[in-house]
């Protein structure tokens, strides 16, 4: 078994709204595997089909070699879950939450939860309604971490965590990584992701659009460079795979496409290079190359469901 | 800023999100006092025929129980008499649930806060919702009092029988208003207020059937029963009324004043670290879940159970002395008119008693809503095991609540006749009898929150009205009383005053599990959140 999720075609629509359009999703064992899409993207939608909470419409998703929605029951002993928007029953204290969720997966090392929840800096003897967003996370994420499942499905699992926090769980989730469990992290920190994240799935209106390591991906997408040449920069207007540039004298900056920096490199040899900052695309970039077709064409029309 | 910058806003708001369910609920209530002003008129067409009524009712102890005595045998007196109380309850209830929705419930879900930031003061949100709860009532009693009007009702009765449903309901938004400041969560605060209205309204009925004027006096619902429309209408009833209205609201403000923004008064407490050894299942968290609602209940039915076997012998001597309810009891087979009594006291208690089974069995849906739900079915634990856990304890539940109000019936009135043992096994007996009729409500509300969970709710609680409002149109529209075949209620036998029969049971039983059985095959198809 090398695909511990291994989903394709999916759909799933809600009346109107077509919440996920033919989504394909790979994730292989022992990998952790960033899940990433702006709000309404389906990225929830997927999570609780692979949850067997909803049932798609067509497609097949495959989780740990059993059906999401028929083997449910069986699946569910071999992974946890954190939600991105967790509620806690206000009545239980959060130790006595993570002791339940724990039990019913089939027990959890006492030893181990005390190490996390001094790690997470929680108090487990507080009821449910009195936790804060991000303490409510912690409790789910505790007693996710706690257990001995082979797969951890994170849905955003640290928007309400502090900075300090968020460097614990990248630490955790590290640990998790050299035990060779496998991660689904569904998240919108993309530093988090370009720190924990072996490969990357970028989807958007319920399709995945881009795929692969973030060194694959970055090969897609453009460098951008900084020079200052020792004459006048050439005429690059128009030259293919060149974007957004600006030019001052003997100064430029652009964009350029992975297939046309060789081009472009050449171009400016000729004329002599004084000095040169060339940067690979961070993920913020790629994201937001993604998405901003959404923020400007199309915007009227996207789906804003998550459910 | 002052303490009160925003209301106008904040009342808007109100109005925009209640515009629906508020007309709805206070319309209905309005609707229901003209509805039963105009039918009681029909049923009681001549002065001779509501003089006999009113000799009767006012000698029979279940009715001044339940709702009081008749002061006027007038078309005007006899509605006034017959709706009141049950039009109070539940405008009063529309009353409380307004103003907690408008005040904890948004400090509990955060909602505040958002508005908070905003340009709104201190007492802002207290204030728009005590504004509209009140003005609500004003505008339904001035609808009622217009309404009776125009069946030719007297000017002054309508208006002061307006008032007096209304006024109850003042005093109830006010003390919404007070528990809103106390607890953390809107559920306590309801909570709190609807057990104070409910033993309120139990006082009244203490003092109607003991015929006791000061212990009436320790009820606001004493006090509007007082005001007597279209029996002498007095206004000087509003007087209490509005003095503890503004007492309520005063301390309401106060505590709003001293108190942090999401906190209460009464203060929360640590839970334990660890869960103790026994909380590792579904059915373990169902349980820890639903136990309180199931220990309140269990208690207040005792607790009711014993207030009426304490009047069940009075009560008994006056159905003797009453020749025309003697006569029915004899002819439904009861040699004994205390039992005509327990029968129709357990009878219509088991109605409410479902309220009982229908919420815990909505528990579910409850837990799907909030998300609750996914945190137990993503780990190893079927929908059927997760809906099974709670659906049973409901079961349990509701026997439990049952056997208690038999058991306070037994236990007391069995100490008055000196056979507590042979009282309590008998009246133990025939609530626990109703069970599979409860059980057949509860049943209903599985199967649609199977079906259509957003309608769950509704559908459930209409089907309860629905068998209630049969029994209201067999004694108040004189329809025939074989319509009550389709009340589930009315299959199980009238114990202790009717025969013992087991093939009701049985088949209740089997309609029980069939409906809930197709319930938990939607639920396995659908689906969740």
């Amino acid at each position: 078994m090398s695909n511990v999720i291994s989903v394709s075609g999916l759909v799933k629509t809600f009346g109107r709204t077509r919440a996920l359009d033919g989504l394909d999703l790979t994730v292989q064992a022992g990998e952790v595997h960033g899940f990433l899409g702006p709000n309404g993207a389906g990225k929830s939608t997927t999570i609780r089909i692979l949850l067997g909470l909803l049932r798609q419409d067509s497609g097949t998703a495959r989780l740990l070699d059993g059906d999401p929605w028929r083997d449910a029951t069986t699946l569910h002993r071999r992974l946890a879950y954190v939600p991105g928007d967790v509620t806690l029953w206000p009545t239980l204290s959060g130790g006595e939450t993570i002791d339940l969720l724990g039990r019913m997966r089939g027990g959890l090392s006492p030893q181990r939860r005390a190490e996390l929840l001094d790690r997470f800096e929680l108090d487990p003897r507080k009821k449910g309604r009195a936790y804060s967003k991000g303490n409510r996370q912690k409790v789910a994420l505790v007693a996710a971490l706690a257990s001995d499942a082979d797969l951890l499905i994170l849905d955003e699992p640290t928007s309400g965590l502090d900075p300090l926090m968020e460097t614990v769980f990248q630490e955790s989730i590290q640990e998790e990584r050299r035990k060779g469990r496998t991660v689904l992290l569904s998240s919108h920190i993309l530093a988090e992701v370009e720190a924990l994240c072996d490969r990357v799935s970028i989807i958007r209106r319920g399709r995945t659009v881009e795929t692969g390591t973030l060194a694959e991906l970055r090969h897609l997408t453009r460098t951008s460079i900084t020079a200052e040449l020792t004459g006048p920069v050439p005429p690059l207007t128009g030259t293919a795979g060149v974007h957004d540039l600006w030019t001052q004298g003997n100064r430029l900056r652009c964009q350029v496409d992975g297939d046309a920096l060789d081009t472009l490199l050449g171009e400016l040899v000729r004329v002599g290079v004084r000095s040169l900052v060339s940067r690979p695309p961070t993920l913020d970039e790629m994201f937001l190359r993604h998405y901003a077709d959404d923020l400007t064409g199309a915007a009227g029309e996207r789906a804003v469901v998550r459910r | 800023m002052s303490a009160l910058t925003g209301t106008g806003g904040l009342i808007r708001l109100i109005l925009r999100r209640d515009r629906v369910r508020a007309p709805v609920w206070f319309g209905l209530v309005a609707l229901l006092v003209i509805g039963v002003a105009a039918s009681v008129a029909g049923a009681y067409p001549t002065e001779e025929a509501r003089q006999v009524f009113l000799h009767t009712t006012n000698g029979d102890p279940t009715q001044l129980m339940m709702i009081g005595p008749i002061y006027d045998p007038s078309p005007g007196g006899l509605a006034a008499w017959r709706v009141r109380g049950q039009a109070a309850l539940l405008i009063a209830l529309a009353s409380l649930s307004l103003v907690i929705r408008g005040t904890r419930a948004e400090e509990e879900t955060g909602r505040a806060e958002l508005l908070g930031s905003t340009v709104v003061g201190r007492h802002a949100a207290l204030t728009a919702a005590l504004t509209v709860a009140f003005a609500a009532n004003l505008v339904t009693a001035l609808v009622v009092a217009l309404g009776l009007m125009s069946q030719g009702l007297p000017a002054r009765g309508s208006l002061v029988m307006g008032l007096s449903v209304a006024a109850a309901s003042w005093v109830f938004a006010a003390l919404a208003g007070l528990t809103a400041q106390l607890t953390k969560t809107a559920r306590t605060a309801t909570g709190i207020a609807v057990t104070a209205m409910g033993l309120l309204y139990a006082v009244r009925a203490v003092a109607d059937v003991g015929e006791s004027s000061w212990v009436s006096w320790l009820s606001p619902f004493g006090w509007t029963q007082r005001m007597r429309p279209f029996a002498g209408d007095h206004a000087w009833p509003l007087l209490p009324v509005i003095g503890l209205i503004l007492l309520l609201v005063a301390v309401a403000y106060r505590t709003s004043a001293r108190r942090d923004l999401g906190a209460g008064i009464l203060p929360p407490r640590l839970g334990p670290a660890h869960a103790t050894p026994g909380l590792r299942s579904s059915l373990a968290l169902a349980w820890r879940l639903q136990r309180g609602t199931l220990l309140a209940w269990a208690v207040a039915s005792t607790a009711f159970g014993a207030g009426l076997g304490g009047v069940a012998r009075s009560a008994a001597e006056q159905l003797n002395a009453s020749e025309a309810l003697r006569g029915l009891i004899e002819r439904m087979g009861g040699s004994r008119p205390v039992d005509g009594f327990f029968a129709f006291v357990i009878y219509l208690m088991s109605q409410v008693i479902t309220v009982y089974a229908i919420q815990a069995t909505l528990r579910l849906r409850a837990e799907e809503t909030s998300g609750r739900a996914d945190a137990v079915l993503a780990g190893p634990v079927g929908r059927l095991r997760w809906a099974g856990g709670h659906l049973a304890i409901t079961a349990a539940g509701s026997g439990i609540v049952l056997a208690g109000l038999g058991l306070g019936m037994g236990l007391v009135h069995g100490l008055s006749t000196g056979d507590p043992g042979g009282e309590i096994a008998r009246l133990l007996g025939a609530s626990l009898t109703r069970l599979p009729s409860v059980l057949v409500l509860a049943a209903i509300a599985a199967l649609v929150y199977g079906l259509l969970p957003r309608l769950a709710a509704i559908i459930a609680y209409t089907a309860l009205g629905l068998c209630l409002a049969l029994e209201f149109a067999v004694e108040l529209l004189r329809a025939d009383p074989s319509v009550l075949r389709v009340s589930p209620f009315a299959q199980t036998p009238g114990l202790p005053i009717a025969e013992f029969t087991v093939t009701p049971l049985v088949l209740l039983a089997a309609v029980a599990t069939g409906l809930t059985a197709a319930g938990l095959a939607a639920l396995y198809r659908r689906d969740l959140g």
